[in-house]
């Protein structure tokens, strides 16, 4: 049984998902020693730009008619409304190369080992629905339920799933809701106009499980930890990460805080971005 | 401003900072007592420790229900219970030392190492 990472990276006119891919690539091979993938719209990109990636396989997806665009922080006080192109992420049952796959998104940076056992657990689909903003006291209620009276929230940021027919069908509902999402949207009192895959998951595996508390997932070790793109990563070393954490209730403020050896999901892209191109993420 | 409320300030800064760096290092003490074993996965804590203890000299299977609520059944209780405790000693250990460290420290740039 084969297994192996994927990564989704579909550039914009200002982010280099792939640049960020590779990053998060070279982190993962490194702590979990697999295999990965890369799924993508920028093969030209790609190939001109970095001849010596990391990835086992890249696969080419193309682009759809369907556009939207979301303002894009870089800490609190700097934005761009960028396009957001997140609507292949149904398509990794299909294009996965793997048995046995671990599904990352290009911000997802791995500093540990800890989900490199979650391989042989037996389960079908493991995912976060814990989660913990590594900032004190700020809200989280939007990471908890997809709204205040509304289902489960759960992380499309990463996932293992297994290849199998089950996994299959929940596939094939994500891209049903995908396809159907101003009904869904309406149909779960989803404020946000946007789709978004983390909305998409958490409707599939609600229907998944009956619309009650089932068990058609098995939560994945530890919790999804995450820093809002109104922070901005200062420094990586040796699996320790430094931010500047935006403070609860002051806009533009800041306090420090400092991780080691814990996988951060790093909103903040264009601080990301600055850290791999040699220089600090401020 | 007045540099007695500067100060003031300042020390507020440091609690804010202490208290989120107390957070994060908890956190990453409970990552590092999740173990996998025979595609089951526990959260170690002093409980499970005592009872596989209890259960181990015992000429019973050992089945446990993990942190997903998923029974297992464990194949080397003794080996289970001599990992279990390493893990647990090497993680509370190094947390004990993390935590030392930061509360010994009086300023924001010695707490995170800048």
């Amino acid at each position: 049984m084969s297994k192996g990472i994927v990564i989704f990276a579909q550039n914009n006119s200002s982010i280099d998902y792939i640049k960020l891919s590779i990053f998060a690539a070279k982190q993962a091979q490194h702590y979990l020693d697999l295999p990965v993938s890369l799924v993508t719209d920028s093969l030209t990109w790609l190939n001109t730009t970095y001849l010596d990636h990391p990835f086992d396989q890249v696969i080419e997806v193309h682009e759809i008619a369907y556009k939207q665009k979301k303002a894009f922080f870089d800490g609190a006080l700097s934005s761009k409304s960028l396009e957001w192109k997140n609507f292949a992420r149904y398509q990794a049952y299909a294009l996965s190369p793997y048995d046995t796959t671990l599904v990352i998104d290009s911000d997802f940076i791995i500093n540990s080992s800890v989900l490199k056992s979650a391989f042989d657990r037996d389960a079908d689909l493991q995912i976060y629905s814990q989660s913990m903003d590594l900032a004190h006291e700020r809200s989280a209620d939007e990471f908890n339920r997809i709204n205040d009276r509304g289902i489960p929230f759960y992380w499309a940021t990463a996932f293992i799933f297994k290849k199998n027919p089950m996994m299959e069908s929940f596939f094939d509902l994500i891209s049903y809701i995908r396809t159907n999402w101003d009904y869904y949207k309406m149909l779960y009192n989803i404020d946000a106009s946007l789709f978004r895959n983390d909305y998409a998951f958490s409707i599939a595996i609600h229907i998944l499980n009956s619309k009650m508390d089932g068990n058609f997932t098995v939560e994945l070790p530890g919790k999804m930890i995450y820093t809002r793109d109104k922070d901005v990563l200062v420094e990586m070393h040796n699996g320790t990460m430094q931010f500047l954490m935006e403070k609860k209730n002051y806009n533009g403020e800041y306090i420090i805080a400092k991780t080691t050896n814990l996988d951060v999901h790093v909103m903040n892209k264009f601080s990301l971005s600055r850290f791999i191109d040699g220089g600090s993420g401020v | 401003m007045d540099e007695r409320i500067e100060k003031a300030f300042a020390v507020a800064n440091y609690m804010a900072t202490l208290a989120n760096q107390k957070r994060i290092i908890l956190e990453e003490y409970n990552q590092q007592l999740i173990y996998y074993v025979e595609g089951a996965t526990f959260k170690i804590t002093p409980d499970l420790i005592s009872f596989v203890k209890t259960m181990c000299d015992r000429p019973f299977d050992l089945i446990l229900i993990d942190a997903n609520n998923l029974p297992v059944k464990i194949s080397n209780p003794k080996q289970f219970l001599n990992d279990i405790i390493q893990k647990y000693d090497n993680a509370s250990l190094e947390y004990f030392s993390k935590y030392l460290d930061i509360k010994s420290k009086r300023k924001i740039a010695d707490i995170i190492d800048l």
